[in-house]
Protein backbone atom coordinates (compact mmCIF):
# COMPACT_ATOMS: atom_id res chain seq x y z
CA UNK A 1 0.00 0.00 0.00
CA UNK A 2 1.39 3.38 -0.59
CA UNK A 3 0.41 6.27 1.03
CA UNK A 4 0.08 9.86 -0.55
CA UNK A 5 -0.10 12.72 1.64
CA UNK A 6 -1.58 15.71 0.49
CA UNK A 7 -0.99 18.95 2.29
CA UNK A 8 -0.72 22.12 1.61
CA UNK A 9 -1.87 25.55 3.59
CA UNK A 10 -6.17 26.28 3.43
CA UNK A 11 -7.32 27.22 0.84
CA UNK A 12 -4.29 26.02 -1.49
CA UNK A 13 -6.40 23.81 -3.59
CA UNK A 14 -5.79 20.19 -2.33
CA UNK A 15 -9.03 18.77 -2.72
CA UNK A 16 -9.01 20.28 -6.43
CA UNK A 17 -5.94 18.20 -7.18
CA UNK A 18 -6.92 15.27 -5.42
CA UNK A 19 -9.45 14.27 -7.65
CA UNK A 20 -7.12 13.88 -11.01
CA UNK A 21 -4.89 12.74 -8.81
CA UNK A 22 -7.32 10.00 -7.96
CA UNK A 23 -8.61 9.24 -10.92
CA UNK A 24 -5.17 8.79 -12.50
CA UNK A 25 -4.27 6.13 -9.73
CA UNK A 26 -7.03 4.28 -11.37
CA UNK A 27 -6.45 4.95 -14.19
CA UNK A 28 -2.89 3.29 -13.64
CA UNK A 29 -4.00 0.35 -11.71
CA UNK A 30 -5.67 -0.73 -14.92
CA UNK A 31 -8.58 -1.27 -13.18
CA UNK A 32 -9.02 -3.57 -10.63
CA UNK A 33 -9.54 -7.33 -12.13
CA UNK A 34 -10.17 -8.88 -8.36
CA UNK A 35 -12.62 -6.49 -7.31
CA UNK A 36 -10.78 -5.11 -4.72
CA UNK A 37 -10.29 -0.67 -4.54
CA UNK A 38 -7.27 0.37 -6.28
CA UNK A 39 -7.44 3.93 -4.42
CA UNK A 40 -8.87 5.08 -1.16
CA UNK A 41 -9.14 8.44 0.42
CA UNK A 42 -9.07 9.77 3.92
CA UNK A 43 -10.04 13.42 4.66
CA UNK A 44 -8.58 15.16 7.47
CA UNK A 45 -10.65 18.12 8.13
CA UNK A 46 -10.61 20.71 10.97
CA UNK A 47 -13.99 21.06 11.99
CA UNK A 48 -17.17 19.03 12.69
CA UNK A 49 -18.16 19.55 9.29
CA UNK A 50 -16.90 17.23 6.71
CA UNK A 51 -17.02 20.51 3.72
CA UNK A 52 -14.61 18.73 1.16
CA UNK A 53 -16.11 15.22 1.59
CA UNK A 54 -19.03 16.96 -0.33
CA UNK A 55 -16.17 17.16 -3.10
CA UNK A 56 -15.38 13.99 -3.57
CA UNK A 57 -18.70 11.59 -2.57
CA UNK A 58 -19.98 11.92 -6.21
CA UNK A 59 -16.24 10.89 -7.32
CA UNK A 60 -16.95 7.13 -6.79
CA UNK A 61 -13.82 6.63 -4.58
CA UNK A 62 -14.09 5.45 -0.98
CA UNK A 63 -13.68 7.98 1.44
CA UNK A 64 -12.94 7.74 5.03
CA UNK A 65 -13.54 10.56 6.93
CA UNK A 66 -11.16 12.14 10.13
CA UNK A 67 -13.19 14.93 11.43
CA UNK A 68 -12.75 17.42 14.48
CA UNK A 69 -8.90 17.42 14.69
CA UNK A 70 -5.45 17.26 13.16
CA UNK A 71 -3.72 14.37 12.03
CA UNK A 72 -0.46 15.19 12.88
CA UNK A 73 -1.21 15.98 16.44
CA UNK A 74 -4.73 14.99 17.60
CA UNK A 75 -6.15 12.73 15.93
CA UNK A 76 -2.83 10.81 14.97
CA UNK A 77 -4.41 7.34 16.28
CA UNK A 78 -7.69 7.70 14.45
CA UNK A 79 -5.72 7.64 11.26
CA UNK A 80 -3.50 4.61 12.37
CA UNK A 81 -7.10 2.89 12.82
CA UNK A 82 -8.71 4.29 9.36
CA UNK A 83 -5.47 2.69 7.94
CA UNK A 84 -5.41 -0.59 9.70
CA UNK A 85 -8.98 -0.82 8.66
CA UNK A 86 -8.29 0.10 5.10
CA UNK A 87 -5.78 -2.26 4.63
CA UNK A 88 -7.81 -5.12 6.23
CA UNK A 89 -10.54 -4.49 4.24
CA UNK A 90 -10.04 -3.43 0.87
CA UNK A 91 -6.01 -4.04 0.29
CA UNK A 92 -5.76 -0.75 -1.66
CA UNK A 93 -2.63 0.14 -4.16
CA UNK A 94 -2.82 3.92 -2.99
CA UNK A 95 -4.26 5.77 -0.39
CA UNK A 96 -4.47 9.20 -0.48
CA UNK A 97 -5.04 11.29 3.12
CA UNK A 98 -5.49 14.65 2.13
CA UNK A 99 -4.49 16.52 5.07
CA UNK A 100 -6.45 19.88 7.06
CA UNK A 101 -4.56 23.07 5.65
CA UNK A 102 -3.16 23.20 9.26
CA UNK A 103 -1.09 20.18 9.24
CA UNK A 104 2.84 19.41 8.88
CA UNK A 105 2.80 16.23 5.95
CA UNK A 106 6.26 15.59 7.36
CA UNK A 107 4.80 14.64 11.02
CA UNK A 108 2.50 12.53 9.93
CA UNK A 109 4.79 10.75 7.74
CA UNK A 110 6.93 10.59 10.78
CA UNK A 111 4.44 9.16 13.02
CA UNK A 112 3.06 6.56 10.22
CA UNK A 113 6.67 5.58 10.15
CA UNK A 114 7.21 5.21 13.93
CA UNK A 115 4.20 3.60 15.02
CA UNK A 116 2.34 2.14 12.04
CA UNK A 117 4.84 0.86 9.27
CA UNK A 118 8.16 2.12 9.52
CA UNK A 119 8.73 0.73 5.98
CA UNK A 120 5.54 2.59 4.73
CA UNK A 121 5.88 4.00 1.17
CA UNK A 122 4.77 7.38 1.93
CA UNK A 123 5.14 10.20 -0.71
CA UNK A 124 4.72 13.98 0.35
CA UNK A 125 2.94 16.05 -2.15
CA UNK A 126 2.03 19.62 -1.33
CA UNK A 127 0.13 22.27 -2.67
CA UNK A 128 0.97 26.22 -2.60
CA UNK A 129 -1.31 28.81 -3.28
CA UNK A 130 0.98 30.70 -5.32
CA UNK A 131 -0.95 33.56 -5.53
CA UNK A 132 -1.12 34.12 -1.37
CA UNK A 133 2.17 32.05 -0.60
CA UNK A 134 4.15 35.77 0.02
CA UNK A 135 1.41 36.79 2.29
CA UNK A 136 0.74 33.64 4.17
CA UNK A 137 4.79 33.14 4.95
CA UNK A 138 4.71 36.70 6.35
CA UNK A 139 1.91 35.59 8.64
CA UNK A 140 2.19 32.25 9.36
CA UNK A 141 5.67 31.28 8.16
CA UNK A 142 6.74 28.36 10.47
CA UNK A 143 3.73 26.03 9.65
CA UNK A 144 3.90 27.03 4.95
CA UNK A 145 7.85 26.79 5.94
CA UNK A 146 7.20 23.11 7.53
CA UNK A 147 4.31 21.95 4.87
CA UNK A 148 6.42 21.95 2.39
CA UNK A 149 9.48 19.98 4.50
CA UNK A 150 11.16 17.02 2.55
CA UNK A 151 7.98 17.40 0.74
CA UNK A 152 8.64 14.96 -2.78
CA UNK A 153 6.52 16.97 -4.99
CA UNK A 154 5.15 21.18 -4.64
CA UNK A 155 2.66 22.17 -6.97
CA UNK A 156 2.37 25.77 -7.25
CA UNK A 157 -1.28 25.80 -7.58
CA UNK A 158 -3.36 28.97 -8.64
CA UNK A 159 -0.73 30.50 -10.93
CA UNK A 160 -3.31 31.80 -13.11
CA UNK A 161 -4.10 34.54 -10.42
CA UNK A 162 -0.57 36.26 -9.92
CA UNK A 163 2.26 37.26 -12.32
CA UNK A 164 5.15 35.46 -13.35
CA UNK A 165 7.44 37.74 -11.20
CA UNK A 166 5.60 36.45 -8.04
CA UNK A 167 5.61 33.25 -9.56
CA UNK A 168 9.43 33.06 -9.93
CA UNK A 169 9.82 34.50 -6.15
CA UNK A 170 7.31 31.77 -5.07
CA UNK A 171 9.67 29.48 -6.69
CA UNK A 172 12.61 30.56 -5.65
CA UNK A 173 11.68 30.58 -2.15
CA UNK A 174 10.49 27.04 -1.94
CA UNK A 175 13.34 25.91 -3.63
CA UNK A 176 15.79 27.27 -0.92
CA UNK A 177 13.96 25.59 1.28
CA UNK A 178 13.42 22.38 0.09
CA UNK A 179 14.15 19.76 -2.30
CA UNK A 180 10.92 18.68 -3.95
CA UNK A 181 10.08 18.85 -7.39
CA UNK A 182 8.33 22.07 -8.32
CA UNK A 183 5.21 21.95 -10.90
CA UNK A 184 3.24 24.44 -11.83
CA UNK A 185 -0.63 23.80 -12.17
CA UNK A 186 -3.59 26.04 -12.48
CA UNK A 187 -6.30 23.58 -11.09
CA UNK A 188 -9.03 25.75 -12.23
CA UNK A 189 -8.03 26.91 -15.92
CA UNK A 190 -6.11 24.00 -17.16
CA UNK A 191 -7.14 20.78 -15.52
CA UNK A 192 -6.09 18.91 -18.21
CA UNK A 193 -2.64 20.34 -17.43
CA UNK A 194 -3.21 19.04 -13.76
CA UNK A 195 -4.44 15.73 -14.70
CA UNK A 196 -0.61 15.73 -17.06
CA UNK A 197 1.10 16.31 -14.03
CA UNK A 198 -0.72 13.82 -11.64
CA UNK A 199 -0.06 11.34 -14.01
CA UNK A 200 3.65 12.25 -14.16
CA UNK A 201 3.80 12.00 -10.70
CA UNK A 202 1.86 8.86 -10.37
CA UNK A 203 4.20 7.19 -13.06
CA UNK A 204 7.65 8.42 -11.27
CA UNK A 205 5.94 7.05 -7.34
CA UNK A 206 5.38 3.85 -9.22
CA UNK A 207 8.95 3.27 -10.57
CA UNK A 208 10.14 3.91 -6.59
CA UNK A 209 9.05 0.16 -6.05
CA UNK B 1 10.56 7.52 0.66
CA UNK B 2 10.73 5.58 3.42
CA UNK B 3 11.78 6.59 7.40
CA UNK B 4 15.16 5.49 7.04
CA UNK B 5 15.88 7.84 3.76
CA UNK B 6 15.63 10.54 6.44
CA UNK B 7 17.52 9.44 9.28
CA UNK B 8 19.41 12.14 8.98
CA UNK B 9 17.23 14.44 9.12
CA UNK B 10 16.58 13.66 12.60
CA UNK B 11 17.97 16.72 14.02
CA UNK B 12 16.34 18.82 12.03
CA UNK B 13 12.65 17.96 13.34
CA UNK B 14 10.69 19.85 15.48
CA UNK B 15 7.54 18.86 17.37
CA UNK B 16 4.20 19.83 16.10
CA UNK B 17 3.13 21.24 18.84
CA UNK B 18 5.55 24.09 18.98
CA UNK B 19 3.41 27.08 19.15
CA UNK B 20 4.08 30.94 19.55
CA UNK B 21 1.61 30.79 22.55
CA UNK B 22 1.97 28.33 25.26
CA UNK B 23 -0.19 25.04 26.43
CA UNK B 24 -1.70 23.93 29.24
CA UNK B 25 -3.11 20.91 28.01
CA UNK B 26 -2.24 17.51 28.32
CA UNK B 27 -1.09 15.45 25.28
CA UNK B 28 -3.31 12.11 24.48
CA UNK B 29 -1.19 10.92 21.67
CA UNK B 30 2.22 9.34 21.94
CA UNK B 31 5.15 11.30 20.13
CA UNK B 32 7.57 10.18 17.75
CA UNK B 33 10.01 12.67 18.82
CA UNK B 34 13.22 12.15 20.76
CA UNK B 35 12.64 15.48 22.70
CA UNK B 36 12.07 16.40 25.84
CA UNK B 37 7.97 15.93 25.69
CA UNK B 38 7.06 12.21 26.36
CA UNK B 39 3.35 10.95 26.15
CA UNK B 40 1.75 13.06 28.47
CA UNK B 41 3.33 16.57 28.36
CA UNK B 42 1.91 19.92 29.56
CA UNK B 43 1.91 22.93 27.92
CA UNK B 44 1.46 26.51 29.23
CA UNK B 45 -0.85 28.02 27.37
CA UNK B 46 -1.67 31.88 27.02
CA UNK B 47 -5.00 31.72 25.23
CA UNK B 48 -8.07 32.27 26.67
CA UNK B 49 -10.89 29.90 26.49
CA UNK B 50 -13.69 32.93 25.48
CA UNK B 51 -15.76 31.64 27.92
CA UNK B 52 -15.50 34.37 30.22
CA UNK B 53 -18.48 36.22 28.39
CA UNK B 54 -22.03 34.00 28.94
CA UNK B 55 -24.08 36.89 28.19
CA UNK B 56 -24.77 35.39 24.97
CA UNK B 57 -28.00 33.91 23.95
CA UNK B 58 -26.80 30.51 23.37
CA UNK B 59 -25.88 27.65 25.92
CA UNK B 60 -22.67 25.85 24.98
CA UNK B 61 -21.01 22.88 25.89
CA UNK B 62 -17.38 22.28 25.89
CA UNK B 63 -16.37 18.75 24.42
CA UNK B 64 -12.63 18.49 25.69
CA UNK B 65 -11.17 17.92 29.34
CA UNK B 66 -8.60 19.99 31.21
CA UNK B 67 -7.01 19.52 34.13
CA UNK B 68 -8.11 20.58 37.66
CA UNK B 69 -5.82 22.95 37.66
CA UNK B 70 -6.52 24.05 34.56
CA UNK B 71 -6.23 28.12 34.36
CA UNK B 72 -8.12 28.22 31.40
CA UNK B 73 -11.09 29.99 32.60
CA UNK B 74 -13.41 27.45 31.45
CA UNK B 75 -14.04 25.43 35.06
CA UNK B 76 -16.54 27.89 36.37
CA UNK B 77 -19.34 26.46 34.32
CA UNK B 78 -21.13 23.12 33.22
CA UNK B 79 -19.07 21.23 30.51
CA UNK B 80 -17.45 18.32 29.57
CA UNK B 81 -13.58 18.35 28.92
CA UNK B 82 -11.59 16.11 26.70
CA UNK B 83 -7.79 16.25 26.47
CA UNK B 84 -6.34 17.94 22.99
CA UNK B 85 -3.08 19.41 22.41
CA UNK B 86 -3.69 22.73 20.35
CA UNK B 87 -7.30 22.39 20.41
CA UNK B 88 -9.69 24.24 22.48
CA UNK B 89 -12.90 24.01 20.72
CA UNK B 90 -17.00 24.73 22.13
CA UNK B 91 -19.90 23.15 20.72
CA UNK B 92 -22.97 25.28 20.59
CA UNK B 93 -26.86 24.36 20.76
CA UNK B 94 -28.73 26.34 18.53
CA UNK B 95 -31.92 25.97 17.27
CA UNK B 96 -32.11 24.92 13.34
CA UNK B 97 -28.59 23.72 14.07
CA UNK B 98 -27.87 20.03 13.90
CA UNK B 99 -23.87 20.84 14.16
CA UNK B 100 -22.46 24.45 15.41
CA UNK B 101 -18.68 24.06 17.12
CA UNK B 102 -15.99 26.65 17.25
CA UNK B 103 -12.23 25.91 18.17
CA UNK B 104 -8.87 27.04 18.08
CA UNK B 105 -5.72 25.27 16.34
CA UNK B 106 -2.35 26.61 15.49
CA UNK B 107 -3.63 30.26 15.96
CA UNK B 108 -6.54 29.45 13.52
CA UNK B 109 -10.12 30.36 14.92
CA UNK B 110 -12.49 27.61 13.25
CA UNK B 111 -16.07 27.75 13.13
CA UNK B 112 -18.60 24.81 11.33
CA UNK B 113 -22.02 24.13 11.33
CA UNK B 114 -24.74 21.82 9.64
CA UNK B 115 -28.49 22.61 9.21
CA UNK B 116 -30.99 21.57 7.33
CA UNK B 117 -33.04 24.00 5.43
CA UNK B 118 -36.28 24.07 3.78
CA UNK B 119 -35.03 27.24 1.32
CA UNK B 120 -35.58 26.28 -2.24
CA UNK B 121 -32.19 25.53 -3.30
CA UNK B 122 -32.27 28.02 -5.90
CA UNK B 123 -32.54 31.00 -3.39
CA UNK B 124 -30.46 28.84 -1.06
CA UNK B 125 -27.56 29.35 -3.10
CA UNK B 126 -27.77 33.34 -3.63
CA UNK B 127 -28.36 33.29 0.38
CA UNK B 128 -25.25 30.92 0.66
CA UNK B 129 -23.57 32.98 -1.70
CA UNK B 130 -24.76 36.62 0.42
CA UNK B 131 -23.67 35.33 3.78
CA UNK B 132 -19.87 34.29 3.03
CA UNK B 133 -19.46 37.40 1.79
CA UNK B 134 -21.06 39.27 4.31
CA UNK B 135 -18.89 37.20 6.52
CA UNK B 136 -15.41 37.67 4.13
CA UNK B 137 -16.07 41.62 4.30
CA UNK B 138 -16.55 41.41 7.87
CA UNK B 139 -13.29 39.24 8.25
CA UNK B 140 -11.41 41.67 5.99
CA UNK B 141 -12.89 44.60 7.88
CA UNK B 142 -11.40 43.16 10.86
CA UNK B 143 -8.42 42.70 9.67
CA UNK B 144 -8.36 38.95 9.52
CA UNK B 145 -6.47 36.48 7.48
CA UNK B 146 -8.77 34.70 5.64
CA UNK B 147 -7.33 30.57 5.86
CA UNK B 148 -10.39 29.11 4.26
CA UNK B 149 -14.47 29.61 4.19
CA UNK B 150 -16.42 27.03 2.43
CA UNK B 151 -19.84 25.20 2.28
CA UNK B 152 -22.09 23.23 0.37
CA UNK B 153 -25.56 22.60 0.09
CA UNK B 154 -26.74 19.52 -0.26
CA UNK B 155 -30.66 18.72 -2.04
CA UNK B 156 -32.20 16.08 -0.54
CA UNK B 157 -32.72 13.78 -3.20
CA UNK B 158 -35.73 11.03 -3.44
CA UNK B 159 -36.43 8.09 -1.21
CA UNK B 160 -37.80 5.17 -1.74
CA UNK B 161 -39.01 2.80 1.25
CA UNK B 162 -39.87 -0.84 1.31
CA UNK B 163 -42.35 -2.21 3.76
CA UNK B 164 -43.81 -6.31 4.11
CA UNK B 165 -45.08 -8.24 6.80
CA UNK B 166 -44.86 -10.92 5.04
CA UNK B 167 -47.88 -11.14 2.29
CA UNK B 168 -47.59 -7.81 0.09
CA UNK B 169 -44.24 -5.77 -0.18
CA UNK B 170 -45.32 -1.27 -0.19
CA UNK B 171 -42.78 0.43 -1.98
CA UNK B 172 -43.25 4.14 -1.71
CA UNK B 173 -41.34 7.05 -3.23
CA UNK B 174 -40.75 10.33 -1.19
CA UNK B 175 -39.81 13.97 -2.04
CA UNK B 176 -38.52 15.18 0.64
CA UNK B 177 -38.25 18.93 0.85
CA UNK B 178 -35.64 21.41 1.30
CA UNK B 179 -31.67 20.67 1.86
CA UNK B 180 -28.69 20.42 4.40
CA UNK B 181 -26.02 22.89 4.21
CA UNK B 182 -22.82 22.33 5.62
CA UNK B 183 -20.00 25.19 6.38
CA UNK B 184 -16.79 25.61 7.49
CA UNK B 185 -14.85 28.80 8.11
CA UNK B 186 -10.65 28.86 9.05
CA UNK B 187 -9.72 32.25 9.98
CA UNK B 188 -6.56 33.87 11.84
CA UNK B 189 -8.10 36.95 13.77
CA UNK B 190 -11.12 36.84 15.45
CA UNK B 191 -11.73 34.60 18.89
CA UNK B 192 -14.43 31.99 18.40
CA UNK B 193 -17.00 33.62 20.14
CA UNK B 194 -16.64 36.87 17.83
CA UNK B 195 -17.06 34.29 14.84
CA UNK B 196 -19.39 31.91 16.07
CA UNK B 197 -21.46 35.22 16.49
CA UNK B 198 -20.85 36.55 12.90
CA UNK B 199 -21.53 33.10 11.62
CA UNK B 200 -24.90 33.01 13.14
CA UNK B 201 -25.89 36.36 12.28
CA UNK B 202 -25.12 36.26 8.48
CA UNK B 203 -26.91 32.99 8.28
CA UNK B 204 -29.60 33.54 9.83
CA UNK B 205 -31.04 34.37 5.77
CA UNK B 206 -31.06 30.41 5.86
Amino acid sequence: MKLIILGGFLGSGKTSVLIPLAKEMVASAGGAADGSTKVAIIENEIGQVGVDTAFTEGSGLYTSELFNGCVCCTIASSLMDALSKMEDQMHPEFVILETTGLARPYDVAQQLWDYYDENMNITLITVVDASRWLRISRVAGALVDEQIDRANYVLLNKIDATDEETIAEVEKQISSKCDAKLYRVSTTTDPEGTVGICREMITEINSWE
Amino acid sequence: MSEHEHIENEEKEECCCHEEHEHHHEHEHHHHHDHEHEHHHHHHHDEECGCEDHDHEHHHHHHHDHDDDCDCGCHDHDHDHDHHDHDHGHTYEVAGYSVLETHSHEGATICSFEKDILTDPEQAKVAMEDAIHELTAWLDSIGALIGHVKGYIKEHGPTTTFSTTGSTLNIEGHEPQGAAIGFASIVFGPTEEELKDKVVEVFERL
